[in-house]
């Protein structure tokens, strides 16, 4: 404990805060969940001297203590619980040095909690930029506190900030900021002697969080209740007479320790660049020429990296079949776990690139001026403009995009984000839709430029989408809406990305898609392996043997996949597809169908794998146009024609744009929403929707 | 001079500048005076959104995005070009705000 101090980085939003995270920790950070709450807990470690190193806590942004969103109540929660896990020893408060008045009311409400606490000055380059001056001797003075200037950005001042964490152990808390005498009351004395507390202000913030504080036991919450209503105690006129005391205090300190100028003079290049950017016409034609390029890049330029992981999965297996001895184990590592790994590795590509584009955006403070200008129109459907960065990020994965509805602090609004987002076609979808496409829809130009096939995908893109909008529009005409939801949000300047941000983003998404849908998709695979390597009794072994004394005259290759098909039948997975066969014949499938429906709800890409089992083409499932061959010839054995007419086509294609992707994404809207309610809804809404569309299309087609 | 008393922030064109008299939403002033939206504080309205709504002010020193609704509690007085702002923002700072009366 001695040399191994616990320290929280506390500071507004947009106050450079995790990119003093990121200098002080760099690649030694943790991202991982609070108990029992869906908040991002970032952690790291700091060598802060040979000798000593020190975990840091990055808490999420907040401009005070009074949260708003779970994000927030967290922070309060761990300041104010003396027995938290993650009680800080010490308090790093980041401040914005261009609005430092705003700042400085979460620097005082945390010093007066009895932490040491050191203020950090940051973005310092800016500040100096824009004409600023600060007299840091004075702020100290006045503050009574540890004043370091950093540039986060650079990397300017934070070896000061180690040496001042270094002796964090001679530091005692510094004393109160505000010493409001109506801090104290009946009410405070009675809680701070019942909790021990150091002072009157935490007391008072007990009164205050009662209610919400998840760290106070039922009993000691209705005990502060009483004792609030016994002394008429008033929150919320509380808060406010706080708050201005606050400000008034801080006005003084920061225009005797601001040299110059009092205002900060507007940001010019962020006021010629708003010009542009929240244009009625300009501001929309960029955001979707932006919208455009990140498509691109998710489906264009992420082909070359998925096309060198697909080949290096494909030689892993058979590298593994020719060195291994032939086996039950051999073929469940090849063909069950590696073949799962495979199908969560070749995404991180197009999760990569996202996340890249996403991250840039929000580092340069775009995406504020994305919510800004689509608010209005989110909000005719039930959504907000905050919906608008989950909805595009469905479209490479749902599961990163349900835990980007996180920001959304309404919960109405957030339900129905995370509701709707699984409708907009993920990138798992693509095979699928690339398959079907080009087996029904002819690859020729129309009017000579636009691609027949191109324009059918992207009408299938655009129906998820307006599926979404809708579902959206019905669901906020549904649900109530509990508790008041504020857009109040702050525009920041724009800025150049920091690339380190940019890129430990990628890293941390990257590795909570592997583990979260990793996880599931790869014990699905093996489920399914099973399921379809093995069969009631013996009846895969007699329809293998049946097989080969009717087929006895082809030639060996052949016969092993009339083999391998006749197996599959006979297997578990065979008589699930018989059984769902008569509900699903309606839409025009048949059992074989049914099985690469019931296997894809592991994830749709297992769709294209299990299809080239089924339809015995071996092992090699990357070869689209073998697969598309061989669908082109599959004869309907009761009408003798082709199978694959384009009604059963569409059906199919119309069916996944509207079911339920995967049950990753069923777990993490479980994780998030925090019960089983939502989940099954979605998935009861999302099939029906799927059921009743595909039928439509088989029906009118047929 | 000319005072306004009953405009609102949701009231003002781009370009007006304006003292802010008093919060009109006692759960939405809690979080705007966090903010920094301060009675006898100083804004301009900066931007209005492509539809209408949200709207964006300068305020202590930065920028704040809100939706009209919201904007429509922010009471103000509008200053025109030829007033004396000085004695206008003076007038003010002793009106206190009427839900966050101190007591």
């Amino acid at each position: 404990m001695e040399n191994h101090p616990k320290i929280a980085l506390v500071g507004n939003p947009n106050s450079g805060k995790s990119s003093l995270f990121n200098q002080l920790t760099g690649l030694n950070q943790k991202v991982g969940n609070f108990a029992g709450v869906t908040v991002d807990k970032k952690t790291g470690s700091c060598r802060l001297s040979d000798a000593q190193t020190a975990e840091i806590i990055d808490l999420p942004g907040t401009y005070s203590l009074y949260p708003k969103s779970p994000d927030e109540q967290l922070v309060s929660d761990i300041l104010l619980n003396a027995k938290d896990a993650w009680h800080p020893d010490l308090v790093v408060v980041v401040v914005d040095t261009t609005n430092l008045k705003r700042n400085l009311l979460l620097f005082s409400q945390v010093q007066d909690l009895h932490l040491p606490v050191i203020l950090v000055l940051n973005m310092m380059d800016v500040a100096r930029q824009s004409g600023l001056r600060v007299d840091l001797a004075a702020l100290r003075q006045s503050l009574n506190a540890t004043v370091i200037a950093t540039n986060a950005r650079t990397g300017e001042g934070i070896s000061e900030l180690k040496r001042e964490i270094v002796s964090w152990t001679n530091r005692k808390p510094a004393d109160i900021f505000t010493d409001n005498p109506d801090f104290a009351s009946e009410l405070t004395r009675g809680i701070r002697e019942k909790f021990g507390l150091p002072n009157d202000y935490v007391a008072a913030q007990y009164a205050h969080h009662a209610k919400n504080a998840r760290f106070l036991a039922n009993g000691d919450k209705e005990w502060i209740g009483n004792l609030s209503e016994k002394y008429g105690f008033q929150p919320q006129q509380w808060q406010a007479k706080e708050t201005l005391a606050r400000f008034e205090q801080i006005r003084k300190i920061v225009s005797s320790a601001i040299l110059k100028p009092a205002t900060l003079p507007e940001n010019a290049l962020t006021k010629q660049l708003d010009k542009i950017l929240l244009h009625r016409v300009w501001g929309f034609a960029v955001f979707l020429a932006i919208l455009f390029l990140i498509f691109q890049a998710i489906f264009a330029w992420a082909q070359y990296p998925m096309d060198v992981i697909d080949n290096g999965i494909a030689q892993l297996k058979g590298w593994l079949h020719v060195v291994l001895p032939p086996s039950v184990l051999v073929d469940l590592l090849t063909d069950g776990l590696i073949a799962g790994i495979g199908g969560v590795v070749i995404f991180i590509p197009q999760i990569a690139i996202l996340f890249a584009f996403i991250s840039i955006l929000e580092e340069t403070g775009y995406m504020a001026r994305v919510v800004f200008i689509m608010d209005r129109i989110m909000r005719v459907f039930g959504l907000n403009g905050k919906s608008v960065v989950p909805l595009i990020s469905g479209v490479a994965c749902a599961v990163p995009a349900i835990m980007a509805t996180r920001s959304i602090d309404n919960r109405k609004d957030r339900l129905i984000t995370i509701f709707v987002t699984p409708l907009m076609s993920c990138s798992a979808r693509i095979p699928i839709f690339t398959i079907l496409v080009a087996l029904v829809v002819p690859d020729r130009t129309w009017l000579g430029v636009f691609n027949w096939q191109g324009v059918a995908l992207m009408g299938l893109y655009l129906l998820g989408f307006l599926s979404a909008i809708f579902s959206a529009w019905i669901l906020k005409i549904l649900l109530h809406r509990k508790g008041r939801s504020f857009f109040v949000m702050e525009m920041p300047d724009y800025k150049m990305p920091r690339w380190q941000n940019v890129g430990l983003t990628i890293i941390e998404k990257v590795r909570a898609f592997v583990l979260e849908a990793g996880k599931i998709i790869v014990a699905i695979s093996i489920v399914l392996w099973v399921l379809a390597s093995y069969g009631p009794g013996n009846a895969m072994q007699t329809a293998e043997t049946a097989t080969r004394r009717n087929l006895a005259a082809l030639p060996a290759a052949e016969l092993g996949k009339h083999v391998a098909a006749a197996r599959l039948q006979a297997s578990y997975a065979g008589h699930f597809g018989k059984f769902i066969e008569p509900a699903i014949a309606p839409l025009g499938y048949d059992w074989k169908i049914g099985i690469a429906l019931i296997t894809s709800f592991a994830a749709r890409e297992v769709f294209v794998g299990t299809i080239s089992t089924i339809y015995s083409i071996g092992t090699d499932d990357n070869d689209t146009t073998t697969i598309k061959e061989r669908l082109r010839t599959e004869t309907n054995p009761r009408t003798g024609k082709a199978m694959f007419t384009p009604a059963v086509s569409f059906s199919l294609l119309i069916f996944y744009v509207f079911a339920m992707m995967c049950m990753s994404t069923l777990a993490v809207v479980h994780r998030e929403t925090k019960g089983w309610t939502w989940p099954i809804i979605q998935l009861v809404y999302m099939t029906a929707l799927a059921y009743a569309a595909a039928f439509v299309t088989y029906q009118v087609l047929k | 001079m000319a005072l306004h008393p009953d405009k609102t922030v949701a009231d003002m064109a781009i370009g007006q500048t304006a003292t802010i008299v008093r919060l009109g939403d006692e759960e939405l002033s809690l979080k705007l005076l966090e903010m920094g939206c301060l009675p006898g504080e100083t804004l301009m309205l900066q931007h209005i959104a492509p539809l209408g709504d949200p709207v964006c002010i300068r305020v202590s020193g930065y920028n704040l995005s809100l939706r009209k609704a919201e904007a429509a509690t922010i009471l103000v007085r509008v200053m025109d070009s030829d007033t004396d702002n000085g004695v206008a923002t003076n007038s003010i700072v002793s009106i206190l705000p009427k839900p966050v009366t101190v007591a």
